[in-house]
């Protein structure tokens, strides 16, 4: 199991997604560390420069920076999580040594695992890094005083929001066994289907089932954004989404251990 | 001996309501080369997926090792090479077959040591480098059957092994297939190249439409039909009386020989005297044996 893991960890760490993402990062990380002056008073952000002192901005504009630029980042995410969660159907079925693993009697199950977690650890390994030096730098930044958990909130929405999608993606992968068929209906869901849901989910009872089968993506983001901005943290929206990754995952590798290869 | 590969009764209906195989039943003893003959759609690759578990029988039992084949008492135990071997693009072939040394539980020296036999076994150890999308489709094949080996397994399992390779490269998998014989691994494998098979293969069975025709020994498939050729070389001044004598057999002349095709041995006694009498010299008597094509061409059609 470890040995299918690494190898297609491997894989997926060297694929152009994440290779786009590490460029990014490093673009960002750069931009913070040598372009971006943060202004405390005692633990509390309240002022950010950008390249020059001209460039001071105060917490209301900077707030609703970062709530555009994380919804916009949201949409670029789940967008690459639904190609990105499509394909994995489609690749595992179609691996061309999985007749050959599988007569060295190893179990489908095993091969489901750690091919879901070679995908899902390659894709958050770099998100984890990238949080843990943004924490560092403000840490730093912050006179070796300043704890701000906001990065880790952050990793901590990016990995589940990606487990969601993409076990959800992949689950309908494997029923309509064809890819393409499978992004379309995740475009449509997620980009369509859940933002009329979210803004109707309490005024209608069926539709507040509908939403709450279907994981939101959104409603993570959400819900870790009111926590970056120390609101209050509701652990049911956060246990939905996780609960609903471990009913897909479950169903799709039941669904891949029954398939005939 | 209990047979180390046993299917019974084994019948598949794919959803589409089409029945692959039909009440098939074959034994396969340790040590043997056991060849599954048929045409292309016969059923040969669904009935080896069903030994090795990939897909479930709708009917029938399969034991591989003498036990019911959901124990798993096969694991670790068996090699498998699918019908047109792939791997991933932008591996090497070391990778591919350390990769699976791995899963198959080999470690550290044992395992270099294993890479580089089964290599050298297959003539890919020099190109052991190369990248897989750069390998044309007998070294592919090779690679294949490289991979089924690296774990030492006790049956062999190869669909079609030796298609798409050249002469040089089918005699050095047949010869290597058959080290593997001697060293009393069990081979069971899907052909359609009836020369090999008649070489390699102790017992062969036929499948055709998902039913198994016959199965046996080459000589149980193969009887002997006792037809027997008999050359002579006859003077000019004995044709005609020679022909006349021979008029009741199937005689064909080639200048101043005679070919006649006698069947049974009393008939080859009778034509011998009569060439005896004439003082003719006897060029050569040999035995008419059908090929595997003739015998499987026939049951093919007896089946039809």
């Amino acid at each position: 199991m470890w040995q299918i893991f690494v190898k297609y960890f491997f894989k997926h760490f060297k694929s152009q997604i994440i290779l786009i993402c590490l460029i990014a990062e490093v673009v960002i990380i750069t931009l913070f560390i040598f372009g971006v002056k943060l202004e405390f008073i005692g633990e509390n952000l309240v002022g950010i420069g950008v390249f020059s002192e001209k460039m001071r901005y105060d917490m209301s504009f900077i707030k609703t920076f970062i709530d555009t630029v994380t919804s916009i980042l949201f949409m670029i995410f789940i967008f690459l999580y639904i190609v990105g969660g499509s394909e994995f159907p489609s690749n595992l079925m179609n691996d061309p040594l999985l007749g050959v693993i599988l007569a060295l009697g190893v179990t489908r199950r095993k091969i489901y695992i750690s091919r879901f977690l070679g995908l899902y650890l390659a894709y958050i390994l770099n998100a984890l890094v990238f949080s843990l030096l943004i924490f560092l730098i403000i840490f730093f930044k912050g006179n070796f005083k300043v704890l701000n958990l906001a990065p880790l909130y952050i990793f901590l929405s990016f990995s589940l929001t990606f487990s969601v999608v993409e076990l959800f993606i992949s689950l309908i992968g494997i029923l309509t066994k064809n890819s393409l068929v499978s992004s379309v209906f995740g475009i449509l869901i997620y980009f369509f289907l859940l933002p009329l849901l979210f803004a109707h989910k309490d005024t209608n009872l069926l539709i507040s089932i509908f939403y709450y089968i279907i994981p939101s993506a959104y409603a993570v983001k959400d819900e870790f954004m009111n926590l970056i901005y120390g609101g209050d943290f509701s652990l049911f929206d956060f246990v939905i989404p996780l609960f609903g990754s471990v009913v897909y995952f479950t169903i799709g590798m039941e669904i891949f251990n029954r398939k005939e290869i | 001996m209990k047979p180390v590969i046993q299917a019974i009764e084994v019948t598949k209906v794919y959803r589409n309501n089409i029945k692959a195989l039909n009440a098939v039943t074959i034994e396969v003893k340790r040590g043997e080369i056991f060849a599954l003959l048929g045409v292309n759609g016969a059923g040969k690759t669904t009935l080896m997926k069903i030994l090795l578990s990939l897909i479930r029988p709708t009917s029938g039992d399969v034991y591989i090792f003498g036990a019911p084949v959901s124990e798993g008492r096969w694991k670790g135990r068996i090699g498998y090479l699918p019908e047109l071997f792939r791997a991933p693009e932008n591996w090497r072939i070391v990778e591919v077959v350390e990769f699976l040394g791995r899963l198959s539980g080999l470690r550290g020296a044992e395992l270099k040591q294993r890479v580089k036999f089964v290599l050298e076994a297959v003539d890919l150890y020099e190109e052991r480098k190369r990248i897989v999308k750069t390998l044309s489709k007998g070294m592919m094949l090779r690679l294949g059957l490289a991979q089924a080996l690296i774990h030492k397994p006790e049956i062999l399992f190869l669909d079609e092994p030796t298609e798409g390779l050249d002469p040089v490269g089918r005699v050095k998998i047949r010869r290597l297939l058959l080290e593997l014989k001697n060293e009393g691994v069990t081979i069971f494998l899907n052909s359609h190249l009836l020369s090999e098979v008649e070489i390699l293969a102790d017992r062969i069975g036929i499948l055709h439409e998902g039913r198994l025709v016959i199965s046996g020994t080459l000589a149980e498939v193969m009887p002997n039909n006792e037809k027997y050729r008999v050359e002579l070389s006859v003077p000019p001044e004995k044709v005609e009386g020679l022909r006349t004598s021979l008029s009741a057999f199937n005689l064909s002349q080639d200048g101043l020989n005679f070919i006649i095709v006698v069947e049974g041995i009393n008939a080859l006694s009778e034509v011998l005297m009569i060439a005896k009498n004439f003082s003719v010299e006897i060029k050569s008597v040999a035995p008419l044996r059908n090929t595997l094509e003739d015998v499987f061409i026939s049951y093919i059609k007896g089946a039809e």
